[in-house]
């Protein structure tokens, strides 16, 4: 509750995973949009104007990797990929460019909305 | 003839030829019927054969007396020779058996048979300075009709055939061998010994077989060294000899041609494998009365299944049709055989065991399906991840509400369960191969107790004992890999202790062996029937299986000690088996796995 509100953009095409970081996040103070797709992310882009992206990488008509191919360059928010997606090795990790790369399952969302307000820290 | 061959008792056929009328045709007596009849019963046609005792010099005043005479010493010599020549086994016993029968007086010089064999088509055997010989005749020889002397026609074909001249001959035909499958009419109009009758169907008959079957009957001939005086006599001594050795021949002949029968139908069909019959049609009777279907022949594989399966022949209108008999798939064929004669209806009823070619297509199909599934698993696991996740996160999250604080514990058992759904579905990926472990070593106890969770509904009923130590080891390898393995192995043993009943219970004993050296044994040991000793290398052959159809593919093992050896391990068998050793009370089987260990870093 110490941090500052940020906007959060969470794209993941699951609904209760949706529904938790909007209630987990709002909990917390922050403002969230969500997106089904990379598709969707896009539209919603400029309204959210994201400071911490929650990315999913299996998604129907655009996946999280296209995504970041497309994604627009302002602003840049500080990116979190969340993957059921688990045999991209360390080397591929790193070559994604994001912030923070996390496999699903995950433990504890809090926690994890944590690691991105500290992220948005810096 | 038939009637009188199976009366094997030789002495009655004796008397039976001698008083019987004799068949004109073909034992038409020499041309000596100027001379009186003595015993005049019948005919004096039929009594020809009185007659051809009688000395060929004329001499007429002495003639009854004489005759009489002679009449009784030659019938002693023809009874002697009945019973001797009833125990001739071959050709060649004959052939020696003649010769020594002809006075030396007459001066012969080859004796030669020509006949027609099943097996060898036309032939000779023949006698030449006391050897028996048998040759291939190239042409057919001169059909005599009846008892003569040569003309110019034999001698020609003889120094053809023999590869000399030959002068005079006697020739001695002896027809009337009825084949081995000759038509059974022959011998139903022996069946009435009826005297008059008799000789009506009989000379029809016989005029029917000559024409029909007898066009290449035997026939005998006999070289004269000298022509003498004897002439008339030699042709008596062979003519009332003629009937005897006819049915000493036509046994001969019949016997070997019904061996060589057996012995093709032995080498061809006799040892084949797969069934094979042949069998003969019932005929529909009036009234819808029928005669069951005969197997006229058959070899072992038919008889071996028809125990099994009795109504085995009622399968033969499925002709092309696959059928499950005794855990083989056969498919049936069957293909009437094509003859004109009216009486036979066969057919030839084979299975040709299509086993191997299904079992295989099958194994294939299932190793297929088993890659579609693996692909699916694959896909199904990472579809579960997301709602169970999701599930996960919003109990956490609910758990926070302030209005729910008093379901904080079942918001926590809510998140546990989803949590164990996802460690499932961890280890099915593990399992696969799907997931790519973050070191290259492995615990060889964790591998051992989650194949145990794994399998165990399949477990159940069968006592479990691990003795691990308790200190964790290290092994080289991707614990995948020994999880595939030990659960092959597993449920293979659990497999082989469900069939197998015993007094003890069933168990698995799994050991692990952390011995001083840089490898660890595993072990998977079980008290089941044991593996038999021939089959012991085999089971890690790639489709290898004693398993039923339907049941496993044959290629876990194979798999296994591939994936093992690319690892630097291996695996061994070592079985004690309930049938090689059946005194033995306990079999066993033990697998062992040699993994190195882990290196320290």
């Amino acid at each position: 509750m110490n941090s500052k509100p940020l906007n959060i953009l969470v794209v993941d095409d699951e609904p209760l995973i949706q529904k938790a970081f909007l209630l987990a996040a709002k909990s917390r103070g922050h403002h969230v949009e969500l997106a089904s797709n990379g598709l969707e992310a896009l539209e919603i882009w400029d309204k959210a104007q994201p400071e911490i992206l929650f990315l999913d990488v299996l998604m129907p008509k655009m996946d999280g990797f296209e995504f970041l191919k497309n994604m627009p360059t302002q602003p840049k928010p500080k990116i979190i990929m969340i993957s059921a997606h688990n045999e991209l090795n360390d080397l591929e990790i790193q070559q994604t460019g994001v912030d923070l790369f996390v496999k699903k399952p995950f433990q504890d969302i809090y926690l994890l909305i944590e690691q991105a307000e500290n992220l948005a820290k810096k | 003839m038939h009637y009188l061959l199976n009366n094997l008792n030789f002495k009655s056929i004796t008397i039976e030829i001698v008083n019987h009328p004799r068949q004109e045709i073909f034992f038409e007596t020499p041309e000596s019927s100027q001379l009186d009849s003595t015993a005049k019963e019948k005919d004096s046609k039929q009594d020809k054969s009185f007659s051809s005792l009688e000395p060929s010099s004329i001499n007429n005043t002495d003639a009854e007396t004489h005759s009489n005479q002679q009449q009784e010493g030659l019938s002693r010599a023809l009874v002697s020779f009945s019973e001797k020549i009833g125990k001739v086994n071959n050709l060649e016993e004959l052939i020696l058996f003649l010769s020594s029968q002809i006075p030396k007086k007459f001066k012969v010089g080859e004796l030669i048979l020509f006949y027609n064999s099943k097996q060898f088509g036309l032939r000779r055997v023949y006698m030449r300075k006391s050897i028996v010989q048998e040759e291939h005749c190239q042409n057919l020889w001169p059909l005599a009709k009846k008892i003569k002397y040569s003309d110019r026609s034999e001698s020609l074909y003889l120094a053809q055939e023999m590869g000399r001249p030959f002068s005079k001959v006697l020739i001695m035909p002896l027809p009337l061998i009825p084949s081995a499958d000759s038509m059974p009419s022959v011998s139903s109009s022996f069946s009435q010994l009826d005297d008059t009758s008799f000789i009506k169907k009989t000379k029809t008959s016989i005029l029917l077989n000559s024409s029909q079957e007898n066009k290449n009957y035997p026939v005998f001939f006999v070289e004269m060294l000298r022509s003498h005086s004897k002439e008339q006599e030699i042709q008596n001594f062979f003519s009332e000899r003629q009937q005897v050795l006819n049915l000493i021949l036509n046994r001969i002949l019949s016997s070997n041609s019904a061996k060589y029968s057996s012995y093709l139908w032995e080498n061809v069909f006799g040892k084949w494998n797969e069934p094979l019959a042949i069998i003969k049609n019932p005929k529909k009777l009036k009234d819808n009365e029928k005669h069951k279907t005969q197997v006229l022949k058959s070899n072992k594989a038919f008889d071996k299944l028809s125990e099994f399966c009795p109504q085995i022949l009622d399968l033969k209108t499925q002709h092309g049709h696959f059928v499950d008999i005794d855990r083989t798939t056969y498919r049936i064929h069957y293909y009437p055989i094509p003859i004109q004669k009216k009486s036979k209806n066969l057919g030839i009823f084979y299975c040709e065991d299509m086993t191997q070619q299904f079992d295989l297509k099958e194994r294939f199909f299932r190793s297929e399906k088993m890659l579609a599934l693996y692909e699916l698993g694959k896909n199904m696991a990472h579809e579960l991840n997301n709602p169970l996740t999701g599930i996960r996160s919003m109990s956490q999250i609910l758990s926070q509400h302030e209005g729910l604080q008093k379901f904080q514990q079942e918001f926590q058992e809510l998140e546990g369960a989803a949590a164990r759904c996802q460690n499932i579905i961890e280890k099915l990926l593990t399992f696969s191969q799907f997931q790519k472990q973050d070191s290259l070593n492995c615990s060889i106890n964790t591998v051992v107790e989650d194949s145990l969770n794994f399998l165990k509904l399949i477990t159940s009923g069968i006592l479990i004992q691990v003795d691990c130590p308790k200190k964790d080891i290290q092994v080289a390898g991707d614990g995948s890999v020994f999880q595939q393995v030990i659960y092959n192995l597993i449920i293979n043993a659990c497999q082989a202790l469900k069939e197998f009943k015993q007094q003890a219970k069933p168990s698995i004993k799994i050991s692990v062996d952390a011995s001083p050296t840089e490898k660890i044994f595993l072990k998977v040991q079980d008290n089941g029937p044991g593996i038999a000793k021939q089959h012991l290398e085999k089971i890690f052959q790639p489709l290898w299986t004693t398993k039923i159809k339907g049941e496993g593919t044959g290629l876990g093992l194979g798999i296994a000690r591939y994936m093992l050896n690319r690892l630097g391990a291996s695996i061994e068998v070592s079985s004690r088996c309930v049938e090689s050793a059946p005194h033995a009370k306990d079999s066993w089987t033990c697998f062992t796995l040699t993994i190195p260990k882990a290196k320290d870093e």
